[in-house]
């Protein structure tokens, strides 16, 4: 693929080494020299994100301590108007860590400090370094976690989860980062130090809090989190249904549905999925099954105990070949590590492969799965399924072998065509890995060039100099091509006379 | 207290508070998105300023609007677009009451799940969006915020602008419908919003108990932990010298969850020293109406709203009674204690009602808290400020105001202070 560059002609990509060096001692004097990073071989551990085909060598990466470290470099990088990219876990799949070249990567890793917990009032204050699983288990001695849970939760940051708005498995019943977001220390792109929400429930305003959540890093870094916690349910009950179909098993989530229990998970395996699994983790899912699918309900116990015979009763009823009910949290842990070890299982059954990640509403899940796997037909290539079936959030994977002639290049039109299907049943590109540099283009498809105006007028009111992960989320020319112009309104429409249908 | 619901706030409808903002000379109702589009862009050369209007019930929150040359209604945009019981998603005209929309859905057996106090008077669902007005069971269910999956907007130079989509899981694009969630009308209109939907509760009862701020307050946090999951969780402050206060918490499930649920979190009340009495749903629905109509004032009542963190309540209400007290005002205090959100209605001379708010507010920010304004009549409006000082981020708020709305053309005034 191609490396990108920023675009931006900046002084400094100008400038001379010496001019470099000069850059170089300004942020060790804010970072301190163990915070800079310039050495070649170890700017390359920073090329990519979990989008591993998309890699750029930043010019430098800084690794700050401190909210004050933070803005300290950002005001340098807007005073020289030199681009610069946030980084946490470095395991996003949308390459919205994807270096600039001549720019600047900010790695939040070292901020991994747990400023407090109020654990009366279910809230806890941390740096954004700190990993998705850490919040939970500092929160467990008092019954508390965090509900969003990615499958990257042991290593993924929380920094990360907002950018990306991250979800999980859980979020059907939990909702996603979003929801349990209550304040962000955040510095702006001109290297101020903001705060969004608060102490109280209500929005005071326009929620800037709800845009910089999900924007991906390019509205300014995060440097402080106030998330919200959940208790832990009193009751889990959870059971793996093997079915012959994915029509079956979309039937009986549909009946669920309809029966209105809302499930804390739905998620759903195909034959493939399920082989790559087993021969990774060995969690116990039947190797014979067209399907596998997972329910998990959670809550007050005697609501808990009567939404799981209905969810028994509607598998049955829908032909679920065999049903398991794990008997211990042990097993049901171990049900769980197999479905979130999915996306790595693959190299267990393909030398490569590209995760995609579209939504579909869930009553399309029959026909949108049908028309995959004739696509991936047409294509001469397997895709293997893993997905929410609760919200729709579908993740076919794309298999390949990037040593034969082409293949990748089909696979990678195949996956973008499956995600533009997704559009056409009328979903999304992305429910949680986010746009970033893999999915710009594909923004044309969901949105239209007035809807991207306005997202981009937004973009600009918090960086007018476009420093700010520059790249991501918005389509452009170099990278898609020609763009169609902002719409103009013709002469008689501006007069009133005619009108756009 | 008083089992009317004043509604000084709706046009129209007896004596009015302060200067309505739905007062332009002009006034005009689109039939659809593009009339609306067309609208805007006409007025946009002469900067001709905008009020959007639903059905008024929140006309007066935040800062007063400054008389407007055009108001643009949303009654034209008030059908039922689309609705998916499948996928529990649906696509709604913002000028939709909440109450029909309601009735539409309940056919199905689903909701949109939010219980403001306006509903009865005709709330929408574009003007709960621009509000983030909700009822008691935002505690379990979240607000338009947590609901809405995606808007379609106009902005003042007529450009229309989508956002989300019809599925409740999607992070492509900014989230331009929280953006305007808490707007109140000053970054454009909200033509039309998917929502998403959740089954009707088969069942539901509430658990009632005389409690004090320091017992609720316990009560709440022992609740919130004993595994039932409440979907409310009410305080009234005392209505009499020989009332403390009231306690309500509900719960929505099955019917035997509903049992279980409600003998749980009695039992518990019991052992905290409370005498509590479960109501059935009819009787328990009288108890909500009473908690609706406590955060509801009349014309010559302001109505304000702190938010705090949950445990702050016993202080909250302290700092209330004692100002209430010194300023000879008389006050009625409905706290969601689980949330942290308490709204006070203030009646008595409008120096003193002034005066109250703006003790109360000092008090509730020494706590990490913010306070805001809703209704208010003209003589306190003169002496009060709607909103806090400007937050940090103030300048952002700025600039996107400026980025989406150049010539400062919708609702003038409503962030009186802050721009």
């Amino acid at each position: 693929m191609t490396p990108h560059t920023s675009g931006y002609v900046t002084s400094v990509s100008e400038a001379s080494p010496a001019g470099w060096a000069a850059l170089r001692a300004g942020f060790a004097a804010i970072v301190g020299r163990s915070g800079v990073i310039s050495e070649p071989a170890q700017l390359r551990t920073y090329e990519c994100d979990g989008l591993t085909g998309y890699r750029v060598t930043p010019a430098l990466v800084l690794l700050p301590q401190t909210t004050e470290q933070v803005a300290g470099v950002v005001a340098v990088c807007a005073r020289q108007r030199l681009p610069f990219v946030a980084r946490g876990a470095g395991t996003g799949l949308s390459g919205g860590a994807l270096p600039v070249a001549d720019g600047v990567v900010i790695g939040l890793s070292r901020m991994r400090a747990v400023i407090s917990l109020d654990a009366a009032n279910q809230r806890m204050t941390v740096q954004p370094g700190v990993t998705n699983a850490a919040i939970s288990q500092f929160a467990a001695p008092e019954g508390l976690y965090f509900a969003p849970d990615p499958s990257s939760q042991i290593v993924c940051t929380v920094g990360g989860n907002v950018a990306e708005n991250s979800g999980g498995a859980h979020c059907l019943k939990y909702g996603f980062t979003t929801n349990h977001i209550l304040g962000l220390t955040l510095v702006t792109p001109d290297g101020a130090v903001v705060r969004l929400g608060g102490d109280s429930a209500d929005t005071v305003g326009p929620d800037l809090l709800g845009v910089v959540v999900g924007s991906e890093g390019t509205l300014g870094i995060v440097t402080e989190v106030t998330v919200r916690l959940l208790r832990r349910p009193e009751s889990v009950r959870t059971l793996v249904a093997d079915f012959a179909s994915i029509e079956d098993a979309g039937r009986a989530v549909s009946d669920l549905v309809a029966h209105g229990v809302i499930p804390a998970a739905v998620e759903m395996m195909d034959h493939l999925a399920i082989e790559a699994c087993e021969k990774a983790t060995g969690a116990g899912f039947s190797r014979s099954a067209a399907v596998a699918l997972i329910v998990e309900l959670d809550g007050f116990a005697a609501e808990c105990a009567a939404d799981f015979d209905t969810a028994l009763r509607l598998c049955n009823a829908n032909g679920a070949d065999d049903i398991r009910i794990p008997a211990t949290a042990e097993e049901r842990a171990l049900i769980w590590k197999g479905r979130k070890s999915a996306f790595a299982a693959m190299g267990r059954i393909s030398p490569d492969y590209f995760v995609q990640d579209g939504v579909i509403p869930r009553t399309k899940l029959a026909q949108v799965m049908t028309r995959i796997a004739e696509m991936a037909e047409d294509a001469n290539l397997r895709v293997a399924n893993v997905f929410h079936a609760g919200d729709g959030n579908l993740h076919p994977l794309v298999l390949y072998d990037a040593r034969r002639e082409g293949e990748a290049e089909r696979a990678e039109q195949l996956a973008t065509a499956i995600v533009e299907r997704c559009v056409d049943a009328g979903g999304s590109i992305s429910g949680e890995h986010g746009v970033g540099a893999d999915k710009a283009c594909s923004m044309m498809k969901m949105f239209s060039p007035d809807d991207l105006a306005v997202m981009k007028r937004v973009r600009d009111a918090f960086d007018p100099a476009g420093i700010c992960n520059p790249g991501k989320i918005f389509p452009t020319p170099r990278l898609c091509g020609e763009l169609p112009g902002p719409y103009r309104p013709h002469p008689l429409e501006a007069a009133g006379i005619i009108e756009r249908g | 207290m008083s089992d009317t619901i004043h509604t000084g706030s709706s046009p129209g409808r007896g004596p009015r508070a302060a200067a309505h903002p739905d007062t332009a000379p002009h006034r005009a109702t689109p039939a659809d998105v593009a009339e609306a589009s067309a609208l805007l862009r006409r007025g946009d050369a002469e900067h001709r300023t905008l009020y959007f209007a639903g059905a008024g019930t929140k006309a007066q929150w935040g800062g007063e609007v400054e008389p407007a040359d055009l108001t643009v209604s949303t009654a034209g945009l008030a059908g039922l677009i689309s609705h998916q019981p499948g996928d529990m998603t649906a696509a709604v005209g913002a000028g939709m009451p909440l109450a029909q929309l309601q009735t539409l859905l309940a056919r199905h057996g689903q909701w949109l799940a939010l219980d403001p106090a306006t509903e009865p008077d005709g709330a929408t669902i574009g003007g709960l969006l621009a509000t983030g007005d909700a009822g008691p069971r935002r505690l379990r269910y979240g607000t338009m915020r947590d609901l809405a999956i995606g808007a379609t907007l106009v902005l003042a130079d007529g450009t229309v602008a989508h956002s989300g989509s019809h599925v409740i899981k999607n992070v492509a694009g900014y989230d331009l419908t929280k953006l305007f969630h808490g707007s109140l009308g000053s970054l454009g209109l909200i033509a039309e919003v998917i929502v998403r939907l959740h089954p009707r509760p088969p069942a539901s009862a509430t658990v009632v108990a005389a409690a004090s701020a320091a017992q609720a307050n316990t009560a709440a946090a022992q609740l919130s932990r004993c595994g039932v999951e409440p979907s409310a969780l009410e305080w009234i402050g005392p209505t009499g010298a020989e009332s403390a206060g009231t306690l309500l918490a509900r719960i929505d499930a099955s019917p035997a969850g509903v049992a279980a649920g409600t003998s749980r979190m009695a039992a518990l009340l019991s052992t905290l020293g409370l005498v509590p009495h479960a109501l059935d749903d009819t009787d328990g629905e009288e108890q909500w109406r009473r908690v609706a109509a406590g955060a509801a004032g009349g014309p010559a009542d302001s109505v304000i709203r702190g938010g705090t963190r949950p445990d702050r309540l016993p202080e909250v209400a302290e700092a209330l009674a004692r100002l209430a007290d010194q300023h000879g005002v008389a006050t009625t205090l409905v706290s969601s204690a689980a949330l942290g959100l308490h709204t006070a209605v203030l009646s008595g001379a409008p120096h003193a009602q002034a005066d109250v708010a703006r003790g109360w507010r000092r008090r509730i920010e020494e706590l990490g808290g913010a306070l805001s304004v809703r209704n208010r009549p003209a003589e306190v409006a003169a002496e009060l400020t709607a909103w806090p000082d400007p937050p940090s981020a103030v300048a952002l708020l700025r600039a996107v105001k400026h980025r989406l709305d150049p010539h400062a053309r919708c609702a003038p005034g409503r962030f009186r202070g802050w721009n």
